[in-house]
């Protein structure tokens, strides 16, 4: 018997898989997703190798550890193979968006379980801009710009969740703001109001001495 | 670029990636305003500094892509490789459907003749047994008739629900919602706030249940962010554990 999910393309372009005893026809922007969604496994194979390499960035973004972005990556895969059924063109186009969403919230997660999220008052970056030493090869420089970027890291820590998930997919994953809207399941107003609420934390520790903000 | 969208894109240098459009746009200010030049020279070290630091470690210590596939497809693949299925034509969600249909249909009909009638005082007190103990009816009975509604709700998926289906589950959301006003008057009149803030928004979200037709998918999304951000089922479970009402 034939079990494999078949595909056509529609006149705009959008793939339609379909899949005995799947509950009907699957219709996505992308050939691979809509047949991922039939359960092709060939095409879940195809879509880990197509967007793994940002996965895995973006996972080191927030860990800074090899080994800690590698589990991110897998989690966050994990979790989109299982839930991709649910993934709706309609509400958030790229599938690419969909997954760097649950690829920032899976890190968010396991920061949380780090338990980094310490007293946030009073963070500025004035003291860490003093340590960076000058550009230069030297295995004491490297470790010390290391520990800058870990500190910068730990900066963020002025965010909500939300307000860093945001600030995140906007200004690292370069996401517009009707994407991260879609992928999050929120209003583009309420997006825009966390990146400016966002936004306005950070300012303040850029010199807090000068009240500039 | 006034001073302030200066200072966003010096905070988007340090956290975040820089277009080219943007360093010139950081560019053409500091040449025109001396103290946003002197805030970028200060911040200067930091900016590119944790992208820089990600494109080298991240590219350099790339991870063994087989090994993660191998994890993933490990735990991912082996959802779908179920047996055949006796009822091929089903869909998958079928059953469980009916099963927390089955469960939630019994027992609200098991917890239905608990319900006081709530039209007045006067018909309250008759409700009540002879021996004029309070009524039977806890919180954890309606609250238990109420998650299955809710539960169906939350993980709904793209796959149609059929009409009888939809039908019936229309007339038991219509039911709690008659259940909730009942309640929320009882927990208005002794006073108690927390709860009946609860049934406010319950009465809130069956009401827009009730009303939330097939394909209208942002409503249904913005429901669901509503559901959670009121943090509704850990105060629903909180409700359970009250004693009678």
């Amino acid at each position: 018997m034939h079990d494999e999910p078949t595909i056509a393309l529609e006149a705009d372009g959008r793939a339609v898989a379909f899949a005995p005893g799947k509950g009907g026809p699957v219709i996505s922007a992308d050939k691979d997703v809509a047949l991922a969604k039939a359960g092709d496994p060939g095409a879940l194979r195809r879509l880990y190798e197509e967007h793994r390499e940002r996965v895995f960035r973006t996972a080191y973004r927030y860990s800074g550890s090899t080994q800690d972005a590698e589990d991110i990556l897998q989690e966050t895969f994990i979790k989109a193979f299982a839930r991709i059924r649910t993934f709706d063109p309609r509400i958030s186009p790229k599938f690419s968006s969909w997954l760097l969403t649950i690829c920032v919230n899976t890190a968010l997660d396991a920061l949380r379980g780090r338990g980094r999220r310490k007293s946030s008052k009073h963070v500025s970056l004035a003291d860490i801009r003093d340590d960076i030493p000058a550009d230069g090869p030297s295995p004491e420089a490297a470790a010390a710009r290391s520990l800058a970027v870990e500190r910068i890291r730990e900066t963020l820590r002025v965010l909500s969740r939300g307000q860093r998930a945001v600030f995140d997919l906007r200004f690292n994953e370069l996401m517009d703001i009707k994407d991260i809207a879609g992928a999050l399941g929120c209003s583009e107003s309420n997006v825009k109001t966390q990146l400016a609420r966002a936004l306005s934390k950070l300012r303040k520790t850029l010199d807090p001495e000068r009240g500039r903000s | 670029m006034n001073c302030l969208e200066f200072q966003d894109l010096i905070v988007v240098g340090i956290h975040g990636r820089l277009t080219a459009a943007q360093r010139g746009e950081i560019d053409r200010h500091r040449a025109v305003c001396e103290e946003c030049a002197a805030l970028y020279e200060r911040q200067a070290p930091l900016i590119g500094l944790r992208e820089e630091d990600v494109k080298r470690h991240a590219s350099a210590a790339l991870p063994d892509w087989e090994r993660s596939w191998a994890a993933i497809s490990e735990r991912s693949l082996s959802r779908q490789r179920r047996p055949a299925r006796l009822f091929a034509s089903v869909p998958l969600w079928a059953p469980a459907a009916a099963a927390v249909l089955l469960v939630f249909v019994l027992g609200y009909i098991a917890g239905r003749g608990l319900f006081v009638d709530t039209t007045g005082p006067a018909s309250r007190t008759a409700a009540l047994p002879p021996s004029g103990l309070p009524s039977p009816l806890t919180f954890a009975e309606y609250a238990d008739n109420l998650k299955p509604v809710l539960a169906s709700f939350i993980n709904r998926g793209d796959v149609p629900v059929p009409e009888k289906l939809r039908a019936l589950e229309h007339r038991i959301i219509r039911d709690m919602l008659t259940e909730t006003r009942a309640l929320k008057s009882l927990a208005a009149e002794s006073g108690d706030a927390s709860r009946r803030d609860l049934l406010l928004d319950l009465e809130f979200v069956l009401t827009s249940l009730a009303n939330l037709t097939p394909g209208d998918t942002e409503s249904a999304v913005h429901l669901e962010r509503m559901i959670r951000e009121k943090d509704v089922a850990p105060r629903l479970r909180e409700l359970a554990s009250h004693a009678t009402i």
